[in-house]
């Protein structure tokens, strides 16, 4: 294969176009056949090499050394002008990532998310419970939006009452397309908006900096938290990594939660066996995470002159390494890659590309993992004869970054 | 020689890089989390194991051995 037919393909498809993301499948598997590692450029679009195997998304996603996590800024130089003390932790590479990573897992690691999770079903509960009696829902504004921003809220000891007001935050980060436009890229801008949002942050870090005695939550322990060289991170770090923590704990687990159930209610069978097997929730949510994968990519930058999957990458092109895509790979998941399987994931590990890979895996997969599992666990032995409501039809969110329906509109049978 | 690898389970979510890069040493447990195998790990490589922690994204395994 030649360099011009890489380029050749590349107009076909773009990651970033809200409208080529909407149901990418036959595109990306084009791409996996053809143009594996694809330069892409279309007009007023950033160009991108996009990376659509799996084995070559393995690669790429372990090699920090020659892949950094800058994929987000506009150039390598305009990286190296960011102090890393305002990077966030996707911003970051080892060494010093390594030190911004355990500063996270004060929050997010197993051990501090199980101690919340009594709280969290508890929420799952009655959140199902309110809504029993009415016999319909959106289940996306209803329960997939409030749940996943209640958890990661009560995870870091921030008030419950104020989720819904960091959900709007984190919501507002992702773009409609403005009347009368079909191609915009959504907004994933790192620098703007945001001035409300840290300024709430600021303040929770500081009430916790200066109380006499404060609160024992995740917060006020990564306040306490020290480098490896016995210092302290600022009140406008903790707010980097805090704010960085929002944006990624909110959309993430809705969107999970929200394919979740529209698969379980548009697979057939799917619901049925759910209900007399609920060992098999686990399993179900894997397969979730693997067949509508909610995070449609992650940028690397390439920091070295490097090689994939045969093609040279050059230093400061910008790979996007598509999850959609190496989790449909056949390579890897054989005859049946595009096929939902609800017990593809019994006994098996779960090896797909949801949540990443390697130093920069999603810190925060066991509360997304958790969070969904008591979510199915809380709605599916409470809404008898839960069903999508006559006429439902998927429609796709319209932000390029993530997958789920817009709404999910349901019904279910009044008790007894 | 005694050889210790210990994984810290409030640590560990099941990234399974240790799996990937040693299986004959690291294996998924029913909850989808790492566990050491039943192995006598004085046979393995020093640094292999350590290379294993070193790639935990989560820094829940800790490598020992006491020499003689």
């Amino acid at each position: 294969m030649t360099m011009s037919d890489h380029v050749a393909i590349a107009s076909e498809f773009h990651p970033v176009d809200p409208l080529d993301a909407r149901d990418p499948h036959a595109a990306l598997a084009d791409l996996r056949e053809r143009c594996p590692v694809a330069r892409l450029h279309r007009e007023g679009l950033p160009d991108v090499v996009l990376v659509s195997r799996h084995d070559d998304a393995l690669g790429v996603l372990r090699d920090y050394k020659h892949f950094g996590n800058m994929g987000f800024f506009p150039s390598l130089q305009a990286y190296r002008g960011t102090a890393p003390a305002d990077r966030s932790l996707i911003e970051l590479d080892p060494p010093l990532h390594t030190e911004a990573r355990r500063l996270n897992l004060v929050a997010m690691k197993p051990a501090a998310v199980t101690d919340a999770f009594a709280s969290i079903a508890a929420r799952a509960a009655q959140l199902v419970d309110s809504l029993r009696s009415t016999c319909r829902a959106e289940l996306v504004a209803d329960f997939a939006v409030p749940l996943p921003a209640d958890a990661i809220a009560t995870v870091l000891g921030l008030p419950r009452a104020d989720a819904p007001m960091i959900h709007e935050w984190v919501e507002a980060t992702f773009s409609e397309p403005p009347q009368g436009t079909e191609h915009v890229a959504s907004a994933m801008d790192p620098i703007t908006r945001q001035r409300g949002f840290d300024e709430y942050l600021l303040s929770q870090v500081r009430e916790r900096r200066e109380a006499a005695n404060p609160p024992d939550d995740a917060i006020a322990r990564m306040t306490a938290h020290r480098r490896d060289d016995g210092s302290e991170y600022s009140d406008a770090e903790l707010v980097i990594h805090i704010r960085t923590l929002l944006m990624a704990g909110n959309e993430t687990t809705t969107s999970l939660l929200s394919n979740a159930l529209f698969r379980m209610l548009s697979v057939p069978g799917a619901y049925d066996r759910l209900r007399s097997d609920p060992a098999l929730v686990v399993p179900f949510l894997e397969e979730c995470l693997r067949f509508d994968t909610p995070l449609f990519q992650m940028p690397r930058r390439c920091r070295e002159a490097a090689g994939v999957g045969g093609v040279g990458i050059d230093v400061d092109e910008v790979l996007v390494v598509s999850f959609p895509s190496a989790n449909r790979d056949a390579d890897k998941w054989g005859d049946t890659a595009d096929t939902f399987d609800i017990e593809r994931f019994v006994g098996r590990e779960p090896d797909h590309l949801a949540f990443g890979l390697g130093v920069h895996h999603c810190v925060g997969a066991y509360l997304a993992r958790e969070t969904a599992r008591v979510a199915m666990e809380a709605i599916i032995p409470t809404l008898p004869n839960l069903r999508l409501a006559d006429g439902y039809e998927y429609d796709k969110v319209w932000f390029f970054e993530f997958r789920r329906p817009k709404r999910l509109d349901v019904i279910w049978d009044n008790e007894g | 020689m005694a050889t210790r690898v210990i994984i810290d389970r409030g640590m560990c979510m099941g990234a399974g890089e240790c799996v990937h890069l040693l299986p004959a040493v690291f294996a998924f447990d029913d909850g989808n989390r790492a566990v050491v195998r039943s192995v006598d790990l004085d046979l393995f490589d020093v640094e292999a194991l350590a290379e294993a922690s070193s790639w935990c994204p989560n820094f829940a395994i800790t490598v020992e051995r006491d020499e003689g």
